[in-house]
Parts: structure tokens; C-alpha cells; sequence
């Protein structure tokens, strides 16, 4: 019996969702700028007209060759030498966003968690958890995020639900109160902590369904609940929420309903099984650039191998302040965000599109 | 060069397992005295065989049985005295053995024989195998009589309304068992035959318009190879039914006693296979969600039914994670607890020698060994043991200030809870460890990681093509009729759900298609 790996819409922009809930949870007002975090709401506006933009170029990439890709394009389209580098490209980003992802979380489990197990011995064993997955292949983590996603959003509901009454209407200021800067900063911030665009640019040929409408979806919800965590934390928390690393567990450590208190520990657990869903996804795809450099089963041996500079990365950006100060920083991720959302997706049109004028002038002649 | 030697050695040394399909079988011969001695030498003397030798109108003829095999007294009715009585004008032994065959025996299942392995199987299975100089087949004539357990209540399978029937030993009365319930033509039984030494019965049965044919050529290829020597029990075909390198915890070959429920799985697609000798038989393609549902649930009103298949849900939850996140919890992070319950379980880990997790884990080793004790010892002593299990060391050990009742209570509680669910014991026990485990070196976060790589494991494992975790994910919103809720029969009614049809399976969507 022949097996071919196919996910739906709903399983890949859930786990695209997930994925993107993941880094909106630990959003940080040190990251973006010392102006007002309610000028976020703006810029959630706009980052979300720019994603739709942004999803372009991969989308029309995707309708030229529905079966292929962005690396099988690319080694459709350009010389071997060429289109290796551009497959490390993208490996290399996917590793560089699930050290992001994993560090994010370490460093929020060591300073606020002060846990009583080693932050190492943390790292090792969500990364384990994830190589499991990755191994599983894409169609049993499509699965799992199903699965997953209930959980995120009855959890998120619970939690926005339960901060709600907090909200005092004093603690809002109005927008763009010491001007546009921070609007500006945010917008940056968002677009540079998309990193969903070039997962689609890998996985939309294993989709069966109407992908437009996915991303819609996908992108319309994603910043919904973007705008509704920073109007949510800077009603409930005011100043209070510039001292805080991480306002959105902050505020979920105030948070009762009834009987229900302490929702932090749901917090953690949405956290964690999410955090689990988006580093198997990354591993996954670089074991897939992987497998088109050097076949499947040095893709599947790149699992382990992404896995434990994962696990190293992560830790080495909690230990060193300057260096976690560079790769946090948006000035650092933008431009690589960019590279693999914007650019080599625009590369590979442009070429497709020079080789098809030639293929027509030569047919013509 | 390997391949080459290896081709070599195949030809020149024949295999070990003879399957059904490669066997040259020997035939048999004209000479009645060559067939005799033949048997005799296979059966090398064994006491159980029984050759009466006669003759038939002057023609030498014996009959070949088994005992115990056969019911004697029919036997001597249906078979020795008409022969005996019989009145034959022929002088061919061909002749003879035509009118002997289609005049003379009057039971209804008759084989012809050619081969030795035939006679030697059907002799085996309760057949009186007649033998004529001369002629160079035998003839097979159904007597089986040997002793069975009766048709009883499944122990393991109890319902509160519908069937009190129960899966038995012989393959024959399981068929039967199937064929009342379900008075189709379509419904086919396959037999065939697995174990190079035991040569043991099993049965594919199916309904020929549901089932995918590609399921069913899959199961069958996997069932030919099959290279045990024995097969005693179902379990034995399992793992060569289970796909290649599946090393989960969960098992995606159902298991069954009753014949009502196995025909309802049959009219949903799926097929069920018998085994000789084994008195349940097993169900593939099986899913996640059919653990959690049992013959009574349709039997009951759908919005208790519908009550109860979330009671189940949450048992299999609370008996897989509680004792581990209780032992994550009251180790890694107690401010979580109430205050109250805070101050108990304080008071009871600083009156006891052992960690959290060790006392869970002695209790969870404990439980277990005296669960084993009880399953393989007489029914008498299996409540002593439940006694001294339960009251005297249960109970000494909270006074003497080993353990402490909250965990006690916790354990108890969660093998009750695993209880809820039978047919999902083996694997919530493992992982009930595993949580424990994890729960009581890495915390909250150690759980929900296993959480996780369990969810992942079910859900990345698939069977003859159709996910495990379906309908809910895959989500299939048709499917939520029997798995979120249990909808009423004029709902379940109107369409059956196929298991071909689950979403997300790779089989071609086909109906109406016979062999």
C-alpha cells in the first residue's frame, strides 16, 4: 500500500497558527521600542496588510508548479551550485528560528520560573520530544496540531475571558502619544517574527484544499489575537507592564475565574505542547532541505544534528546578554525574514519568468 | 556477489516454513496398503490414531479417524453401518467407491480427497477419511464430535442489554455465531490456513459490498507471511497484521468476543479474522476511538450513552496522567494545590521516608504484581489476595507511616479509572509509569512533552492505509456522530461510516465491489 503525505488546509494553517501563538505569547515591550505598547495595535493593522503582501510572491510561486516546493524550484530553475545555496539558505533560517523560538522560552523559564531542574537538561528534552515528531513525519504533526489547537484556543478564550475584568480603561493611553516611532518599531517586529511565510513555501504542495482561503484565515486570526493580547495586557497591567520581561504571563498570573486561579500553569501548558508542535515543525523542514541536498537519510540524520545545535544555540543565547541582545533584536531578524519570505521567492519568479520569454523566443525561431 | 550466494543457497536448500502456496503436497496412491503405511510412518505410531480396516464388497477399504475427534455414535450411524449394510453390484474399485460416495453416505459434508496433507488435516479436524484399494483418492466425511466449552456469557465483554452470547474455541460455531446475526449472501468467510507446524484454521470474515478490496488484499498478504512455526492464540497474528516497524503503545488490531459487535464492525467495512482454537477474533482496521466505545452504548438511550462516552474519556485522561501530574505538582510546583489539600499532602510526604514519585511508584509496582497474582490465581484466592492487598498492606502502610493515603488514594483511583476502559489496560499502565516518571525529574513540563510524543505517536500511526486517530484527526465532522456524541439510530442509521472512508485515508473510495 502506497503512502503519499498529505495535510489539509485546516492542519497546516493550525500548525501555522500554533506556531505564530508561540512567539506572540512571549511579545515584549523591550523588544520593540520604550514608547507605548497600545501603538502596537497599529502596527498589528499594518503588519497584517503587510503580511498579505509578503505571502505573494510564494503563493504565485506555488500556483506556477502546485506539486513543487520552493527547493524543488529552485533546483528546477537554477544551476545545482546555485540552488544548494539556496536550500542552506533556508535550512539555515529554519535552524535560526527554532534556536529563537527555544531560547525565548529558556530564558523565559530562567528568569521567571526559577525552576529546580537545569535549563539544559529543559532544552534537551523539548528538543527530544521534537526530533520524535519530526521523525513521525509531516502528516502525524499536521495531526497532533489539530489536536493541539483545540487546546490553544479554548485556552486562549479561558485566558482572555478571565483577564477581561481587569481591564481598567485608565491604564490605556492614546495612540501615537509620543509618535510614530513605536508604531513603526512594532510593525517591524511582527513582519520580522513571520516566519509562516516560508513554511508555506515548503509545505503548500502536500495541501489539499483551498489554500487562499487558508491564509485569510490564517492571517486574519493570527493578528486578531495579536491586537487582543496587547489591548489585553496594557488594560489590565498600565505601567506595571514596562517592568515585566514577559507582560503576557504576567498578566496571566493575576488572572481568576471563580474557582479557576492560578491560569499561569495553563499558560505553561499551552506553551510547551505549542513550543513542542513548532520546533518538530522547523526540524522537519530542515531535514526536508536536507534530504534534497543529500538524500532521505541524511535528512533524517539532519534531525538530530539540527536538534542538538538547537539545544546549543538556545542555551548559549540565555547565557550571553550581548549576543541574545543581537539575534532578539529586529534589525537582526528582518533582514533574514526578508531574505527567505521576499527575496529568493522573487528571485525564482523573476528567473522562471526569463526562462519562459526564452523558452517561447526559441520556439518561435 | 552476496545476492548471488544466497541465490544459490535457496536453491539448493528448500525453506524451513512451507506456506500454503508453495507446498508440494504428495498424492495419493491406488495402493491401499502404500497409503497405510504412509499414514502410519507420518503418525509414527501416535495413540490417537485409529485406522479400522474393512472390507467393501470384497474391495480391502479402511477408515481413518482420529479419536476423540469424532462423534462415535454418528459415526457408527452415518458412516460404519451404511457401508456395512450397503449392497454393491459394481466390481471396479472406481465403481465402488462412486456409489459408496454419492449412494451409501448420506451425511452432507463430503470432500474428495487427492493429497496426503488433505487426509492428514481433515483427519485431524474431525473427519472420518475412507480409504479404497484401488482407488486414488479418499473420501472426507464430516463427524466432528470432539468436546468444546458451550456458548456462554464473554467474561471480558459484559453488557447490561442485548446478546449474552460469547465468541467459543471451534472456528466452525464462531462462523455460525456470525452468520445468524448477520443473514447475508454478501457476508463471505475465507478460510485459510497459517503455522508451518500447526497448520491452525483462521477465517477472514467480511461483508463482500463494504469491505475495500485493497484492505482485504493487504490483510491477506500479510496473513501469507506469516512464518511462525505455531499459532495458538490470535494474539500470535497481531504483530504481522500491525505495519511494518510500528512500535507504538497502542495497538491498531481490535480485539472482540462478541459476535454482535463483530458484525457490526464487519457492516462497517472492516474484517474479522478468527482464529481456530482462540475465542475472540480480531478486527482490522481498528481506531483510536473504538476503545472508548461498547456494545451497551447503543443499546442505552443516546444522551445517557452519549454520558457515559465522555466518563470514558475522561477515566482514560485521569488514569494515564493523574498520578503523574500529582507527583509533578506536589514535587516541582505544590503552590498549585489548594491550601487546604496543600497542608494534607505536606503533612503526609514529611511523615513518610520515601519522595513523591517513589511512593507513587512502589504503590503503582505494588498494584500491579497484585493485579497479576490475582489474574492467574483460582478465583478463592484471588479476592484473598485482593483482601490482603487492599486491607493489610494497604492500610499498615499508612499507619506505619510508609506511604501516604493521598497517594494511595491517587493510585486507587487511577486503577480504577484504567478499569473503565478494559482493552486500553496494557498501554495506560505503561504510560501511567512513564508520567510518573517524568512527572517526578522534569515536572509539569516533563508531562506535557510525554503529552506530546504520545499525542504525536497516536497520532502518526496508521493502518492498511486509515489514520488511527480519525475522525478526530483527521476531523471528519460525519464522524462525531459516534465519537463525540452518540447520536440517535434514525442519525446512525441513514449512513454508515466506512471505514475506507475515514478522512485522511489513502484507500480509493469504492462500493459495491465483489471479489
Amino acid at each position: 500500500m502506497k503512502k503519499n503525505s498529505v495535510i489539509t488546509v485546516p492542519q497546516l494553517f493550525g500548525m501555522l497558527f500554533i506556531s505564530r501563538m508561540i512567539v506572540n505569547i512571549t511579545y515584549n515591550p523591550f523588544m520593540a521600542s520604550k514608547g507605548d505598547v497600545i501603538d502596537h495595535l497599529i502596527s498589528a493593522v499594518i503588519a497584517y496588510l503587510l503580511t498579505f503582501l509578503l505571502v505573494i510572491p510564494v503563493y504565485l510561486l506555488y500556483r506556477r508548479r502546485p506539486g513543487m516546493n520552493l527547493v524543488d524550484n529552485a533546483y528546477f530553475l537554477l544551476k545545482k551550485p546555485v540552488a544548494v545555496t539556496v536550500v542552506a539558505v533556508y535550512a539555515l533560517y529554519f535552524l535560526l528560528v527554532s534556536c529563537y523560538t527555544l531560547s525565548l522560552f529558556d530564558s523565559f523559564v530562567a528568569n521567571v520560573m526559577s525552576p529546580k531542574i537545569p535549563i539544559l537538561m529543559l532544552s534537551i528534552a523539548i528538543v527530544i520530544t521534537a526530533c520524535y515528531g519530526a521523525f513521525k513525519g509531516i502528516e502525524a504533526l499536521a495531526r497532533s496540531s489539530g489536536i493541539v489547537l483545540i487546546g490553544v484556543c479554548i485556552a486562549l478564550i479561558f485566558l482572555l475571558c478571565a483577564l477581561m475584568p481587569e481591564i481598567e480603561p485608565e491604564n490605556i493611553p492614546p495612540f501615537l502619544y509620543d509618535g510614530p516611532q513605536s508604531m513603526i518599531t512594532g510593525v517591524c517586529l511582527m513582519i520580522s517574527r513571520t516566519s509562516c511565510i516560508p513554511v508555506m513555501a515548503m509545505l503548500l504542495p502536500l495541501v489539499k484544499g483551498n489554500v487562499k482561503k487558508g491564509i485569510f484565515f490564517w492571517n486574519t486570526s493570527a493578528y486578531l489575537v495579536i491586537a487582543a493580547m496587547i489591548f489585553t495586557i496594557v488594560g489590565c497591567l498600565g505601567d506595571y507592564l514596562k517592568t515585566q520581561v514577559f507582560p503576557i504571563y504576567a498578566a496571566t498570573s493575576i488572572a481568576e475565574i471563580g474557582m479557576f486561579k492560578r491560569l499561569d500553569a495553563l499558560f505553561l501548558g499551552i506553551w510547551t505542547t505549542g513550543l513542542f508542535v513548532k520546533i518538530a515543525l522547523f526540524l522537519y523542514l530542515i531535514s526536508a532541505c536536507a534530504a534534497r541536498i543529500w538524500g532521505e537519510k541524511a535528512g533524517r540524520l539532519t534531525i538530530l544534528a539540527a536538534g542538538a545545535v538547537t539545544v546549543a544555540a538556545s542555551v548559549l543565547l540565555v547565557e550571553s546578554r550581548d549576543l541574545s541582545r543581537v539575534v532578539y533584536d529586529w534589525r537582526f531578524l528582518l533582514p533574514c525574514s526578508l531574505l527567505v519570505t521576499l527575496i529568493l521567492p522573487i528571485v525564482l519568479l523573476v528567473v522562471d519568468s526569463v526562462k519562459k520569454r526564452k523558452e517561447g523566443t526559441g520556439n518561435d525561431a | 556477489m552476496f545476492d548471488y550466494f544466497k541465490r544459490l543457497w535457496k536453491a539448493f536448500v528448500p525453506s524451513q516454513h512451507t506456506g500454503e502456496a508453495g507446498e508440494q503436497s504428495k498424492l495419493l496412491t491406488k495402493s491401499l496398503l502404500d497409503n497405510l503405511v504412509y499414514f502410519r510412518q507420518e503418525f509414527d505410531g501416535s495413540a490417537d490414531l485409529t485406522i479400522r480396516e474393512i472390507e467393501v464388497a470384497g474391495t480391502k477399504a479402511a477408515i481413518i479417524t482420529i479419536e476423540g475427534m469424532i462423534n462415535k455414535q454418528v459415526f457408527a450411524t452415518s458412516v460404519v453401518n451404511p457401508i456395512l449394510q450397503a449392497e454393491f453390484w459394481e466390481t471396479d474399485p472406481q465403481e465402488k467407491y462412486e456409489y459408496l460416495r454419492d449412494s451409501v453416505l448420506s451425511t452432507s459434508e463430503q470432500v474428495q480427497v487427492p493429497t496426503f496433507e488433505e487426509a492428514f488435516k481433515l483427519a485431524m479436524s474431525g473427519f472420518a477419511v475412507i480409504a479404497l484399494d484401488g482407488v486414488e483418492v479418499m473420501l472426507a466425511i464430516g463427524v466432528q464430535g470432539f468436546s468444546f466449552r458451550g456458548v456462554s456469557e464473554p467474561t471480558n465483554e459484559m453488557m447490561q442489554r442485548g446478546s449474552r452470547e460469547g465468541l467459543v474455541e471451534p472456528l466452525r460455531i464462531n462462523m455460525t455465531l456470525i452468520r445468524r446475526r448477520l443473514k447475508n449472501p454478501k457476508l463471505k468467510f475465507e478460510m485459510m490456513s497459517v503455522g508451518s507446524v500447526s497448520k491452525t484454521d483462521i477465517c477472514l470474515c467480511y461483508l463482500r459490498d463494504a469491505v475495500s478490496s485493497e484492505i482485504l488484499k493487504e490483510i491477506k498478504e500479510r496473513l501469507r507471511k506469516v512464518d511462525l512455526e505455531t499459532v495458538m492464540s490470535s494474539g500470535y497474528l497481531t504483530s504481522y497484521l500491525e505495519e511494518k516497524g510500528d512500535l507504538s503503545l497502542f495497538s491498531s488490531i481490535g480485539n472482540s468476543e462478541r459476535p454482535d459487535t463483530i458484525c457490526g464492525k464487519i457492516a462497517e467495512g472492516r474484517v474479522a479474522i478468527l482464529v481456530d482454537g482462540t475465542p475472540n477474533a480480531l478486527i482490522v482496521p481498528y481506531l483510536f476511538v473504538e476503545y472508548f466505545q461498547t456494545m451497551d452504548d447503543y443499546s442505552l438511550r443516546p444522551y445517557y450513552a452519549t454520558f457515559t462516552r465522555w466518563l470514558k474519556y475522561f477515566a482514560f485522561f485521569l488514569a494515564t496522567l493523574l498520578p503523574g501530574l500529582y507527583v509533578a505538582v506536589g514535587t516541582f510546583n505544590p503552590e498549585l494545590f489548594p491550601g487546604e489539600l496543600l497542608n494534607k499532602i505536606a503533612t503526609a510526604i514529611a511523615s513518610t521516608p520515601f519522595s513523591l514519585m517513589m511512593e507513587a511508584l512502589v504503590i503503582h509496582f505494588i498494584y500491579e504484581i497484585m493485579r497479576e497474582a490475582g489474574l492467574r490465581l483460582p478465583k478463592p484466592l484471588g479476592h484473598a489476595v485482593s483482601i490482603v492487598g487492599a486491607l493489610v498492606i494497604g492500610d499498615t502502610a499508612i499507619n506505619a507511616g510508609l506511604i501516604g493515603a493521598t497517594t494511595l488514594m491517587v493510585v486507587a483511583l487511577t486503577a480504577i479509572c484504567s478499569y473503565v476502559i478494559p482493552n486500553l489496560y496494557e498501554p495506560i499502565a505503561i504510560l501511567r509509569l512513564l508520567f510518573i516518571v517524568v512527572g517526578g525529574v522534569m515536572g509539569v513540563w516533563g508531562i506535557m512533552l510525554l503529552f506530546s510524543a504520545v499525542l504525536v505517536n497516536i497520532c502518526g500511526k496508521s493502518n492498511f492505509g486509515v489514520p488511527f486517530s480519525a475522525p478526530i484527526s483527521p476531523f471528519s465532522m460525519f464522524g462525531m456522530r459516534d465519537v463525540a456524541v452518540r447520536a440517535g439510530w434514525k442519525t446512525l442509521s441513514k449512513k454508515l461510516n466506512m471505514v475506507q472512508n475515514m478522512p485522511g485515508s489513502q484507500i480509493r473510495q469504492e462500493k459495491g465491489r465483489d471479489e
